[in-house]
């Protein structure tokens, strides 16, 4: 077991990982952090936290920043996870859409993992937003796994992912079965299309095209600088001009892209691509 | 009844409409269209290619379409070579702080040993402005030989806001190394409570970190 960090040790920790990811840890997740750290530091037998810290800043292929960021960003998905943001979309943005473009409103998620996400998309416009009635949206999911990709087509989920849904709303889209999981509604299931791309790649991205949403949420923090910048690329060429981006709520375009800009909605901060250049 | 509009997805994703040739030249040629979302999409595809540096860097130097402009950036960054890096730096000159600013990211996403003999050449550029840009690259790079090119500039540059620059970026990522370094620029501008300011702020929080 090594010795605990210094306060110091951990400040500079703080200060590199908020430089390269965005991502601020307050003082009072200090041993969330420390306990990573350690778990790093003896996964590489690093003896000292200046050790492990060499060999974090100076790995020319960020791999062990990757393996960092990864541990440090664990976070198992659930329905309805920031919800703020789906109602900045329901509240301000598809109203917006609405006034440029009065055909088909498409919404793209990536990463999409097990499907909470879009299906989280989808349970709120039924559920809350009447113009479904007479509206059509169509909704792409896609993941760079497609075993997550089959476990969203098959959509069941434990009662802790959807524990945030009220009780009506899972009551009438989701069916439990016998081993205390749920089942989302196959009218739900088939209202989504799962598709694998891989966000950094050119040649996969150049068929994602006039999406009006992009919701691309704690997926960038796991990128170098030059993917960022890719991914980034890729989203702006696969929204309509004034199409919207919503980010995870640590993750700004503004360290990425100057091709987006900023809008302070009443629930949430998102990011456009201008509707003109 | 479900109102979603559902669609097998391949039939939905139409392929891109091109009236250039998916290939190399194609690519090219479109680096010259009157369309920037076309010229955009040209830059994009020539990742592939890094012998294109030189076309896409010309394009860079003319092009005024700020979406098209990044994506040759974007490409430059992602094709990573010596060439790519070495065009890029007389661009810390220009006059539009937007495409300065543009520059200096991507030079700091670019592979550190390509950019670092670079750097070294715009640290001692007659002109203070390209050297604080250049410390400002030095400053995001992940590389240890950073911290040592910026105790360099505290020691040996003439220009008290280059010393400032590099002092406030070794605040950020310096250790125990570069106090020396840190206190001899103090002595060498006795006279500059700015300086004085930011290198006691750096050397606090130096000291912060390392105990």
């Amino acid at each position: 077991m090594n010795a605990p960090l210094t306060t110091g040790e951990l400040e500079r920790f703080r200060d590199f990982f908020y430089r390269k990811t965005g991502i601020y840890f307050e003082s009072q997740k200090a041993y969330y952090v420390e306990k990573r750290l350690q778990d790093r530091m003896h996964a590489l037998s690093s003896p000292t936290f200046a050790d492990y810290f060499s060999i974090l800043r100076f790995d020319p292929q960020g791999r062990e920043l990757q393996a960092l960021v990864n541990l440090m960003t664990i976070n198992e998905t659930y329905f309805y996870r920031e919800d703020y943001q789906f109602q900045a979309l329901l509240h301000s943005a598809l109203a917006e859409i609405r006034r440029q473009n009065q055909g088909l409103i498409r919404i793209w998620t990536i990463p999409c993992s097990t499907g909470e996400e879009p299906y989280s998309i989808a349970l709120h416009l039924l559920e809350d937003w009447p113009e479904i009635e007479e509206v059509e949206v169509e909704i792409v999911a896609s993941d760079i796994s497609t075993e997550v990709l089959e476990s969203c087509a098959k959509g069941i989920y434990s009662r802790r992912s959807v524990q945030h849904l009220p009780e009506g709303v899972l009551a009438r889209h989701f069916t439990p079965l016998s081993d205390g999981r749920f089942q989302i509604s196959e009218a739900l299931r088939s209202s989504v299309s799962f598709c694998r791309v891989n966000l950094v790649d050119r040649a996969e991205t150049a068929r994602f095209r006039d999406f009006d949403v992009v919701f691309c949420r704690n997926l960038l923090i796991y990128f170098d600088d030059a993917s960022r910048r890719e991914a980034a690329e890729s989203i702006y060429d696969a929204l309509r001009p004034g199409g919207f981006v919503f980010l995870g709520h640590s993750e700004s375009m503004s360290r990425i892209s100057p091709l987006f800009e900023l809008r302070k909605l009443p629930d949430a901060m998102v990011w456009q691509k201008p509707s003109k250049p | 009844m479900c109102p979603f509009k559902a669609k097998p997805i391949m039939r939905e994703l139409a392929p891109e409409t091109r009236t250039y040739e998916r290939s190399y030249e194609g690519f090219l040629a479109q680096l010259d269209d009157p369309d920037p979302v076309v010229r955009r999409r040209g830059a994009r595809d020539l990742v592939q290619h890094p012998e294109s540096a030189a076309r896409l860097l010309a394009a860079f130097a003319s092009e005024a379409d700020r979406a098209a402009r990044d994506a040759m950036l974007s490409t430059l960054v992602g094709i990573g070579t010596e060439e790519a890096a070495r065009g890029l730096f007389p661009h810390l000159r220009s006059e539009v702080p937007e495409r300065r600013n543009a520059v200096i990211e991507a030079l700091a996403s670019m592979p550190p040993d390509v950019v670092a003999p670079l750097l070294d050449v715009a640290l001692a550029d007659a002109d203070p402005d390209v050297r604080i840009f250049a410390v400002g690259i030095a400053g995001q790079l992940p590389s240890a030989s950073m911290e040592q090119r910026l105790a360099r500039v505290l020691e040996d540059d003439a220009h008290l806001n280059v010393v400032a620059a590099a002092a406030d970026a070794l605040a950020e990522l310096g250790g125990t190394a570069v106090v020396s370094s840190l206190e001899r620029a103090k002595v060498r501008f006795p006279k500059e409570p700015y300086l004085s300011f930011t290198i006691d702020l750096a050397l606090k929080r130096i000291s912060g970190r390392t105990g």
